[in-house]
């Protein structure tokens, strides 16, 4: 009883904090603080190929390598389509976004209705986000500590690179690279994120967000701020999530989507058009 | 201090070239302005000396060495390029902004040393921006920003700067220091390029011009022995008259009236 407690609350932790890295350097990439794994359906994209491995009685790694695949899949759309140049307007980036997580979720509706037994039901709390059948939280967590040492060291670059790549490049950052280790981490964390606890949204928006208006936009601060306080957050909000109050338990992806959504529309109805 | 070789150059999108080939040799304590027309090429030609954009033939060298060739950080230390365009979309301090200048002079794990910061300093200072130093510079207005994006390129101490239209959206005040300020620079021994539309700051501030034409040519030699009414009639298509004396020529166009007075 109490280990799996303490494995729920170090899941939580864990998939908190990734989720609210994988937004930072996501919202690096495409530069606009509306970026984030669910919203540009990268998570849709893991969940896909979460629900995949499960129809097949593949379990575990499997379950992370494929969704790291779409995962990269998905982001990679998001870019060639929405382009990374500083001249396209940051509303393509995210319509591109959503139009695969809209994909993602019809896959998700055909790959449900095939099945037929009973664990549909696991399926969908699973699809909601749910940090209850928690697998061992140890590779998140050491994953998520790697991936804060490079991104703690790429700091300073990606404070250029949110700029536009011509500003970064003639400051002198190596674009290419940076952008692409960025993108690899961004994806993986997303994968783990998603297999630990399903597609759990808008960690990675309202995390970054609340976060730079403490301590500023410089990632070397940003960064572990939000690492830290996204797995505070999710914790947080999985314990809400478990209290007594209605008879049936609510996953947390659904009180995050209830906390993310009007943070959302609030940001994306302070941001000027085209700008 | 750097030097610029461009050899055999042609410049230009999708391989299509905007020039002739241009072959020219710019060193350091020199101002160049390169003049053109709307659409001449002016901001490929920059991009390109920064190497943002590969050649389409020919190649051009730093102190010597391709530009294909030197990683980003070395090239970051020899030259620098004030773009057209910024974007900030985040909450950086106008200090923080410009900092990002000290990039390439450092290791990415190491904080800014004194010296960092003192050329942080040095650069708000020369662009008037001290007082600005702590707002958002996401919130400064536009010819606010335009001097953060100059202190950015000051801060980062290239011994060439390339600069694309630097004075847009500045008043005269600062439009006047600033050139002041590049001519420092280049009596101090470091190049300067600058891209302009304005022909009297060209030929009151520089000692080179390159002139892109819009049939493709180009010359490029000596500000007084390039300025010519003839020379700036084929650069923007209109007559231009020079008025002024000696000392301080000035350039005024012809409108269509006085054309046909003349």
């Amino acid at each position: 009883m109490g280990n799996a407690l303490l494995a729920e609350l170090l899941t939580g932790f864990a998939v908190g904090g990734m989720l609210a890295m994988a937004g930072v350097l996501m919202q690096v990439l495409l530069r606009t603080p509306l970026a984030e794994p669910y919203v540009l359906g990268v998570s849709g994209g893991a969940a896909s190929a979460g629900l995949v491995c499960m129809l097949l009685g593949l379990g575990g790694w499997w379950i992370s390598g494929f969704a790291l695949v779409t995962s990269l899949f998905s982001l990679a759309v998001v870019f060639l389509v929405g382009g990374g140049d500083a001249r396209v307007p940051r509303e393509r980036l995210l319509l591109t976004g959503v139009v695969m997580a809209a994909g993602w979720s019809t896959v998700i509706s055909f790959l449900l209705a095939l099945e037929s037994s009973a664990s549909v039901h696991d399926m969908l709390y699973w699809l909601m986000g749910d940090l209850n059948r928690s697998i061992s939280p140890w590779w998140g967590l050491i994953a998520l500590g790697l991936a804060l040492v490079a991104g703690w060291v790429m700091a300073p670059a990606l404070d250029l690179l949110v700029r536009g790549d011509e500003q970064a490049a003639v400051l002198g950052v190596e674009v290419h690279r940076v952008r692409l280790v960025c993108y690899v981490l961004a994806a993986v964390l997303t994968a783990l994120a998603v297999t630990l606890a399903g597609p759990i949204g808008f960690v990675g928006l309202v995390v970054p967000h609340l976060v730079r208006l403490r301590v500023g936009a410089r990632h070397r601060i940003l960064l572990p701020f939000s690492v830290l306080v996204g797995g505070i957050y999710l914790t947080g909000l999985n314990v809400i999530a478990g209290l007594p109050l209605l008879p049936a338990s609510i996953p947390v992806g659904i009180l995050s989507a209830i906390v993310g959504i009007p943070v959302f529309l609030y940001m994306l109805q302070r941001t000027r058009i085209g700008g | 201090m750097a030097s610029l070789q461009l050899d055999q150059l042609a410049f230009g999108h999708r391989g299509r070239a905007l020039t002739e080939a241009v072959t020219l040799e710019a060193r350091s304590g020199e101002f160049w302005a390169v003049l053109g027309e709307n659409g001449s090429g002016k901001s490929t030609l920059m991009a390109t000396l920064a190497g943002l954009l590969p050649p389409l033939a020919g190649q051009v060298a730093v102190d010597g060495v391709n530009l294909g060739r030197m990683p980003r950080k070395v090239l970051a230390r020899r030259l620098g390029l004030l773009l057209q365009h910024q974007d900030v979309a985040f909450p950086y301090s106008v200090r923080e902004t410009v900092s990002a200048g000290r990039y390439a002079h450092r290791p990415p794990w190491r904080p800014l040393r004194r010296e960092d910061h003192a050329a942080v300093e040095r650069a708000l200072e020369e662009t008037g921006l001290l007082a600005f130093a702590e707002l958002r510079a996401d919130q400064v207005s536009g010819g606010e920003q335009r001097r953060v994006a100059i202190a950015t390129l000051l801060a980062q101490e290239p011994g060439a700067l390339l600069l694309d239209e630097p004075v847009n959206h500045l008043d005269v005040r600062h439009e006047v220091a600033l050139m002041d300020r590049f001519r420092e620079y280049a009596d101090d021994g470091r190049l300067i390029m600058v891209s302009l539309h304005d022909v009297n700051l060209a030929s009151q501030y520089a000692d080179r011009l390159l002139m892109l034409y819009a049939d493709g040519t180009w010359e490029a030699g000596k500000t007084a022995e390039l300025l010519t009414e003839d020379r700036l009639e084929h650069l923007y298509g209109v007559p231009l008259k020079e008025v002024g004396s000696e000392e301080t020529p000035f350039w005024v166009p012809l409108g269509h009236r006085k054309r046909n007075r003349r």
